[in-house]
């Protein structure tokens, strides 16, 4: 994990004194609501339907256990007692009060925390893989990577005001885990012949209401030249992206129209131009980067102790080990999946209590490291298999041990109608009704790797256009209705998904999915075709025909 | 686009008037010779201002100084400042000394800080070596 020097700490410090400032003007009246805005939303924070909404930036989805406690802290003592793990590796409170804001960001500063750049038109937080430097296919690991590019862009002088918001992800893996192709930059690490580090470097992927899957702009980019690159692009669109209309302000939207090869033009032009003035990155500024990001010290060999034993014994045990953990590239160590999606529970939702808990289990077995997942789990990244048996036991007694990863029920799902302003339907029901729904532990099992995502509205905050089953809320004359698309996928095969027909009520969408997944079981080859294969070889018809009958 | 540089008696000084929208690259060539250029800001949230700002910066042959007037934020201002701006006027009401009186420096100034130092320092170490 990157440990903060002297500068890191005292730009964050320096930032937590200018937004109490900021916010102090806001409150005298000598700052309107409407100039407060950029300045609020750039430290992470909103005015929701029902309350501020703090954004808290988790870089690359990597925490520390001391940090996960001090998330517990500000749960319990500025909010309702528990956060929200985004799609984006962040979290959110939904609580807090306006004047709250700049103690909660000193709180965090004391653990090298910050909500920089969570939200606003600005680069945002970026993320990557959450199995870096666990994979075994990776390339390397990309979480240095994105640190160089978030110092950098960090209170970027030039790109503090863009057209909208920036995403970047980065992933060292050929296997997408990052959903890279659907952000605004995708970086994938790539190696040359003759083992040159770079990028293949993608623009203008993204999801909400106009989703688009990245295109490629340069299939090999040497290190060196990453952030005079991105700068490039980031000029090319912070001057041509389109600043009328909110919803056509995205990066996907210039690329889309200038085209991709004159997209591709524009930002070699200004390459050159920018090179004058960013020397590459040289190799002491990169390792001084490396240096703070010591890695566990894993024992060289493990004992795996009754591992092996315990899971003939305990099949809850087994199916937890098969379901909810991945064999880590160091022998003798796993990582451990923490479901944060179970029934009764708003997925990606955690109390205090528990991340309390998760943190001791991160101090005690995972070299004290947590990491937070697009998918909205948690993620104990370096468990030893002789302890993981006493991991399982106590995730399983705080109920986070549903073993659902990568299942049906591992719901991603956005706030919603119940928290978010800009939403058209509820989404967090319809996700508890699915729960409840396939309660079965062993009928989940049996129907293997499948998506769901769910959004409350076409900003698709919850994926939907890359689930393998998307639900997207609509709203038709003041009821919430529910879009579905099929075949959707966030990886390296990215799909956006298809709308298999007319929205479906509320009262029906959880009947539909129920349909869908039996015509997937009566379907499959067998249990070995996933459902996204078997939706790829035969294609809408059938489910179509069993959700809406013969006339679709 | 911009009017024409036009000679002004008072203030003996070529003078190009933009808007912040203006295209860049219209003004990049037509920023040759002019002592300053005028740039205004109709709404602070247009960020383009800080791109057209410093592809005038890099633009070898504007040697000129940079003005900027118009709807923006004390905060922005050091924004521009960074950007090597030293003539800016608010023209919306604010007052352009209510702001953080610290202004968090960021990782590109001091990387860009570290780079002149390191030139600096070899052109030391050269000059000590050809002496
Ligand atoms: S998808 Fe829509 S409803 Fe859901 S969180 Fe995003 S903006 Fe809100």
């Amino acid at each position: 994990m990157y440990a903060y020097n002297l500068f890191d700490q005292s730009l964050i410090d320096g930032r937590v004194r200018e937004f109490r400032q900021q916010t102090e003007r806001y409150l005298a009246g000598r700052l309107s609501e409407d100039q407060f805005r950029p300045l609020r939303l750039m430290n992470g924070l909103y005015f929701e339907l029902h309350a501020p909404m703090l954004r808290v930036a988790i870089p690359y989805g990597t925490l520390h256990a001391d940090q996960l406690r001090m998330l517990a802290r500000i749960a319990r003592e500025y909010d309702r007692g528990y956060g929200h793990f985004t799609t984006r590796q962040n979290i959110q409170f939904n609580w807090p009060t306006v004047e709250m804001a700049p103690d909660i960001l000193d709180d965090l500063s004391r653990v090298q925390m910050h909500a920089i750049q969570s939200s606003g038109n600005c680069v945002r937080n970026i993320t990557t893989d959450h199995l870096a430097g666990i994979a075994a296919d990776e390339i390397e690991d990309p979480r240095p990577w994105c640190e160089l590019i978030r110092q950098w862009f960090t209170l970027h002088p030039e790109f503090s005001y863009l057209p909208r918001k920036f995403k970047i992800a980065v992933t060292g893996s050929p296997r997408d885990r990052a959903v890279s192709l659907l952000h605004d930059i995708g970086l994938h690490i790539v190696h040359g012949e003759n083992g040159e580090r770079g990028f293949a470097v993608y623009a203008g992927g993204g999801m909400g209401r106009t989703p688009v899957i990245g295109s490629l702009i340069r299939d090999f980019l040497p290190s060196t030249d990453l952030i005079g690159y991105l700068e490039a692009i980031l000029r090319v669109y912070n001057e041509l992206g389109r600043r009328d209309n909110k919803h056509k302000a995205r990066i996907k939207i210039l690329v889309r129209s200038l085209g991709i090869e004159a997209f591709r033009d524009l930002v070699e032009q200004e390459w050159q131009r920018v090179q004058r003035d960013v020397p590459p990155l040289d190799d002491d500024e990169f390792s001084a980067i490396l240096k703070r990001f010591a890695g566990p010290s894993f024992d060289a060999v493990v004992d795996t102790g009754d591992f092996a034993a315990r899971q003939l014994m305990e099949p809850a045990f087994a199916r937890f080990v098969e379901h909810n953990t991945i064999v880590h590239r160091h022998a003798g160590y796993r990582a451990v999946y923490v479901s944060l999606k179970a029934p009764g529970q708003v997925p990606g939702d955690l109390d205090a209590a528990r991340m309390d808990a998760v943190a001791d289990l991160a101090q005690r077995y995972s070299f004290d490291e947590v990491r937070t997942t697009h998918t909205q789990n948690l993620l104990l990244p370096h468990v030893a298999m002789s302890d993981l048996y006493a991991v399982w036991k106590v995730l399983d007694s705080l109920q986070l041990a549903t073993p659902n990863i990568s299942r049906l029920t591992d719901i991603i799902c956005c706030p919603g109608l119940d928290y978010c302003s800009l939403a058209n339907a509820r989404s967090i029901p319809v996700a508890e009704e699915i729960y409840q729904r396939f309660a079965d532990i062993d009928e989940v099992s049996s129907v293997g790797e499948l998506r769901i995502n769910i959004s409350g509205c076409m900003n698709a905050c919850g994926h939907h256009h890359v689930g393998h089953i998307g639900i997207l809320g609509v709203e038709k004359r003041g009821e919430e209705w529910y879009q579905v698309t099929l075949g959707g996928s966030s990886s390296e095969d990215a799909a956006l998904g298809e709308r298999i027909g007319p929205a479906i009520s509320r009262h029906d969408i959880v009947n539909a999915v129920e349909q869908i997944v039996h015509t997937y079981l009566d379907q499959r080859i067998d249990a070995d075709e996933s459902f996204i294969q078997t939706y790829r070889r035969i294609g809408a018809s059938k489910f179509k025909e069993r959700i809406y009958g013969e006339q679709a | 686009m911009a009017n024409k540089p036009e000679h002004d008696d008072t203030i003996c000084e070529r003078l190009l008037s933009v808007d912040a929208d203006t295209d860049i690259e219209e003004l990049v060539s037509a920023s040759n010779d002019v002592d300053r250029i005028l740039i205004h800001v109709p709404v602070f949230t247009d960020g383009r201002i800080f791109s057209l700002v410093r592809r005038l910066q890099e633009h070898r042959d504007f040697t000129g100084k940079i003005a900027v007037r118009g709807d923006m934020l004390p905060d922005q201002v050091t924004l521009l400042h960074r950007l090597g701006v030293t003539e800016i006027c608010l023209d919306n009401g604010l007052d352009i000394n209510d702001q953080p009186r610290e202004i968090t420096r960021s990782y590109r100034e001091r990387r860009i800080d570290v780079v002149l130092q390191n030139n600096h320092d070899q052109r030391q170490v050269n000059q000590e070596a050809g002496r």
